[in-house]
């Protein structure tokens, strides 16, 4: 398979190791790197042996770029996914798709008119654990699906929200307007994500409340969720970033036959079927797993499916259910009632 | 100590559990700091000092040192001076500030001479010194790296020393001449500083700016700015401004454009604060090639570590220059001072800091009112 | 005709090339009559003056707006006695000294002047940062050829250079911000730069690292020949440059590098 030569956009610690992994997948070229900071992209271009573009658009000009890797404030996926798109170029961005539905429409729209793929970086999807738990869950490990918990809190400090551990110190995580919220947005929709590709079960109906408590932000920085899910359960998400000394990551999905644990370690479950060889009626646990770049992984799927002309695996489809559902979350609170979350459009129009 | 033994020592580090590692890490300390005073032939000193222990916690730990070698002296602290900006920087973990914990901040004290080594001429037991200290009962500096203080200068005007450095050596680069508009941008410690020594160069107007009134009286004060206009309440008011010279003392990436956006056509705008950041969308052309301005870096290591030239001193010349006006009561700076806080209120002191420091200006310590 | 106005016949009309800003022309032309008593009645004093009417070959400008070309020099010469007045100021402005570095940028068709008059400052080196896409252009000093290398590689290139040197001041005429920010970066502590092209699009800078903690001087503007001649000390820039164009080896050298301008 031919490599797919991206350009990279951004040239912050996420963008450095997506184009670090991109590169080391060998599905994938760098043909190019974008940075406003230009110290930085020049930095990394010289560390990638790649050329250095002072301009956005000199990026999009170059006939040697076909695909875009987004690693830029959500504000800007948008306009900056549509200008590629525009420019015939692919376009893998960083999650989330956008800051708005309305926003996540013309991409979509966009793309698909210029018939360029669209993909966005749920590529946690890939790491061994969450594989595995995919496969338990849809060998009956748990049956139907009854609940689906998530707890994650931690501690974002001040600096955090200046952009401290930025390459390209920045405030744009503390504004509604360019991250288009806090901690739900910006991290736990990675959790969301992994858990639709695990159960299969989305969510449907959304009630929350999240307020901004301790953080110098405008986004929330603790948030509660409550949600239907799409087969009839009950989902929870107790989020927050301004736990103390007390740091909480887990989930846990429970369904008719079994329960089964995600954390930072590894994965535990419970059936009552005897699952993956192991006996019923006992909690199981894995810690050991396979070293894989789920970075790569996510690139090489992607740059299948630009030669084969095939659907990506995490399509604008992925990217919109995420979306709908953290925005249905948002406008629950802002509304004080619940919210369904907005199902995947069948056709969309290019208002850009 | 050698490369290979820190190598070694890395690798046995490396191995012992994370929760075994800072009760280990104490103990090493103390025994090299004993074996240091056996080699040297030095008493070991019981004190205390602040230290950042995490993100947003300051707290006074006892702590230990070697007393003063042959060029140094042992000072007892009298009063500290919290340096706000670089501090909550640190504290806050902002961009440029990301340092390990735990941290030991401070670094404009005064404090008696108690000890002197033998080859120290210049100061005297009892006298009264300031300079680069941190925030502690004691320490042991080079004898020819701190200030003596002038009779009739307090301990709580003198520790001001490293702010007052920090400031004069950008009004110098201002070049502010008498009749010129001056507006001083930020009105925390340094701004308020800045008021106070652009008002000497004789200004025909010198106008505080600050986003909220919250610094507004102190600003004011005699000695201090002629009028003082809040970003807040009128946003555009900075470009009505048309100073001559701007000082930015804010330190924010922004503030350096809403300073530029303060000056007149072929203005002067002095970088004083530290911006820790990247100025993002300036508008070069319209901000500032169109008015002509000049744009002037001021911070204390561009100065000059021997030979003064024109617009250019050294650290010591200037701290000299400093202590000299408050002898002779031509700067005031004690009533800046807002809260003087015991260093046991540490903790209270740094959450306020953290959060912005409300209405402080002048944050002290004050070390002498019992012995700890 | 009000008092202290000159009645100009302009001949020949230089060109402002500036960096964006209201397109203003100059021109030398022949002092027909004037209020004043400096050529009444004469026809053989030639000046210079800004036109802002393009419309006519004759105009009308304040006394203050004009200054006497010396007869020895030729038009040509005398209209380019305006951008090399221009350059002298750039580098009056940045305090350019003997044996600094002194770095400037393609972008402008005097970017060569600005440069020439770099070496005659005493610049050493003399450094031309431009790519290709400048088109003919005469260089003066050690030309970085931004288009070839790689721009880290021209950022190590620059910063070696600068280490060697106590002094550095640099121009930058292009606007572009690619090369803008390879001069903050390369700046050393104490540096001077002029951005005196026009950028297309708002800057990121990072003035905590490269202006604030270097003690730098920005000196923010255009360069724009023809705003020299509104300038307060135009006199003194303009006499220097006539006496520097008196010499006919030195005014071949000036009209070489600057690009478009030709000798009659």
């Amino acid at each position: 398979m031919e490599p797919l030569r991206i350009g990279i956009v951004g040239a912050g610690a996420i963008a450095q190791r997506n184009a670090k992994e991109a590169a080391a997948s060998g599905a994938a070229k760098i043909a190019g790197v974008f940075d406003l900071n230009h110290k930085v992209a020049r930095d990394m271009a010289k560390a990638l042996s790649a050329p250095f573009f002072p301009s956005y658009d000199a990026l999009l000009a170059s006939s040697d770029v076909e695909a875009v890797l987004l690693s830029v404030p959500h504000y800007l996926h948008k306009p900056m996914t549509i200008e590629a798109a525009s420019s015939g170029k692919h376009v893998l961005v960083e999650k989330p798709m956008a800051n708005t539905l309305d926003e996540a429409r013309e991409m979509i729209a966009c793309c698909e008119q210029n018939h360029v793929q669209l993909t966005v970086n749920y590529s946690f999807r890939y790491l061994p654990k969450i594989q595995k738990a995919r496969q338990l869950v849809q060998e009956g490990a748990l049956g139907d699906i009854t609940g689906i918990q998530i707890i994650a809190h931690q501690f974002k400090d001040r600096g955090y929200w200046s952009g401290a551990r930025s390459n390209s110190p920045d405030d744009w995580r503390a504004s509604k307007e360019k991250c288009g919220g806090g901690f739900l947005i910006m991290n736990v929709c990675h959790v969301i994500d992994y858990l639709y590709f695990v159960t299969g079960v989305k969510g449907a109906r959304v009630y929350s409340e999240y307020a901004t408590l301790g953080s110098p932000a405008e986004v929330e920085d603790i948030i509660s969720v409550t949600a239907r899910l799409s087969n009839g359960g009950i989902g929870s998400i107790s989020a927050s970033s301004i736990m103390r000394g007390a740091d909480q990551a887990e989930e846990r999905i429970w369904g008719t036959k079994g329960t089964l644990i995600l954390d930072p370690d590894g994965l535990s479950f419970y059936s009552t079927r005897p699952i993956d060889g192991k006996r019923p009626g006992k909690m199981c646990r894995y810690t050991k797993f396979p070293n894989v770049s789920w970075t790569a992984e996510w690139v090489k799927g992607f740059v299948r499916a630009v030669r084969e002309g095939t659907k990506p695996d995490i399509s604008s489809q992925e990217g919109w259910d995420n979306l709908a559902f953290i925005s249905a979350a948002y406008q629950s609170m802002e509304k004080g009632e619940p919210v369904e979350v907005a199902p995947f459009p069948a056709s969309t129009s290019c208002g850009a | 100590m050698p490369e290979w033994l820190i190598k070694i020592l890395l690798a046995v580090y490396t191995r012992i559990p994370p929760s075994l590692r800072p009760v280990l890490k104490e103990w090493f300390a103390k025994i090299v700091l004993r074996v240091e005073a056996l080699v040297k032939r030095r008493q070991i000193v019981q004190g205390k000092r602040i230290e950042f222990l995490d993100f947003e916690i300051a707290h006074l730990v006892p702590f230990e040192l070697l007393g003063p070698g042959p060029d140094e002296i042992l000072v007892q602290a009298e009063c500290s001076l919290i340096s706000p900006g670089t501090e909550r920087a640190v504290l806050c973990g902002l961009p440029g500030a990301r340092r390990g914990f735990p941290y030991v901040p401070g670094y404009s004290t005064a404090g008696r001479v108690i000890k002197k080594g033998n080859a120290v001429k210049w100061v005297e037991i009892g006298d009264l010194v300031t300079g680069r200290i941190k925030h502690a009962s004691y320490e042991s500096v080079a004898a020819n790296k701190v200030f003596k203080v002038p009779a009739g200068v307090t301990a709580e005007e003198a520790c001001f020393i490293e702010l007052g450095i920090i400031v004069l050596q950008g009004i110098r680069k201002a070049a502010i001449k008498p009749g010129e508009h001056v507006a001083v941008v930020g009105q925390g410690l340094i701004g308020q500083l800045a008021n106070r020594l652009a008002r000497l160069l004789m200004p025909a107007s010198l106008i505080a700016v600050a986003p909220s009134r919250n610094r507004e009286r102190l600003a004011l004060l005699p000695g201090g700015a002629d009028r003082y206009l809040s970003i807040n309440e009128d946003p555009a008011c900075v470009h009505a401004l048309e100073a001559d010279v701007v000082i930015e003392a804010v330190g924010t990436p922004q503030a350096n454009v809403t300073a530029m956006h303060c000056a007149r056509k072929g203005g002067r705008v002095v970088l004083l604060g530290s911006s820790r950041g990247l100025t993002r969308d300036w508008d070069v052309w319209n901000v500032s090639q169109k008015k002509h301005l000049t744009v002037i870096g001021a911070h204390i290591s561009d100065m000059p570590e021997v030979d003064a030239s024109p617009l250019r001193w050294t650290y010591e010349q200037e701290g000299r220059l400093f202590l000299e006006l408050l002898h002779e009561g031509r700067l005031k700076v004690a009533d800046l001072i807002t809260w003087r806080a015991k260093p046991e209120e540490c903790n209270a002191v740094y959450e306020v800091l953290a959060e912005g420091g409300r209405d402080h200006v002048g944050i002290t310590f004050n070390w002498v009112c019992k012995e700890r | 005709m009000g008092l202290c106005e000159i009645e100009v016949k302009i001949e020949k009309i230089g060109s402002s090339f500036g960096g964006g800003g209201d397109c203003l022309a100059y021109g030398v032309g022949r002092a027909l009559a004037t209020n004043g008593d400096k050529t009444a009645g004469r026809s053989d004093v030639w000046v210079l003056t800004v036109i802002d009417d393009r419309s006519s070959s004759t105009i009308v400008v304040p006394e203050t707006a004009c200054f006497p070309v010396p007869s020895s020099l030729e038009h040509d010469m005398a209209l380019l006695a305006v951008p090399l007045a221009a350059a002298l100021n750039v580098w009056d402005r940045l305090h350019l000294e003997l044996g600094e570095i002194a770095v400037y940028t393609g972008g402008h068709h005097c970017s060569d002047l600005i440069g020439l008059v770099a070496v005659w400052r005493g610049g050493t080196p003399v450094i031309r940062l431009g790519n290709g896409s400048d088109g003919e252009s005469v260089s003066v000093g050690t030309t970085i050829d931004l288009s070839k290398a790689d721009p880290d590689e021209v950022l190590g290139m620059l910063r070696k250079r600068v280490e060697e040197k106590p002094g550095f001041a640099a121009v930058d005429l292009s606007g572009r911000p690619e090369l803008i920010d390879v001069l903050f970066e390369a700046m050393p502590r104490w540096g001077r730069l002029m951005l005196a092209g026009r950028p297309q699009t708002p800057l990121t800078v990072d003035f905590y690292n490269n202006v604030h903690r270097k003690g730098a001087t920005v000196v923010c503007d255009m360069f724009d020949p023809a705003l020299l001649l509104r300038n307060k000390d135009r006199a003194i820039y303009l006499s220097a440059a006539f006496r520097l164009l008196e010499n006919k080896e030195r005014a071949e050298v000036c009209a070489r590098v600057v690009r478009g301008h030709r000798l009659s």
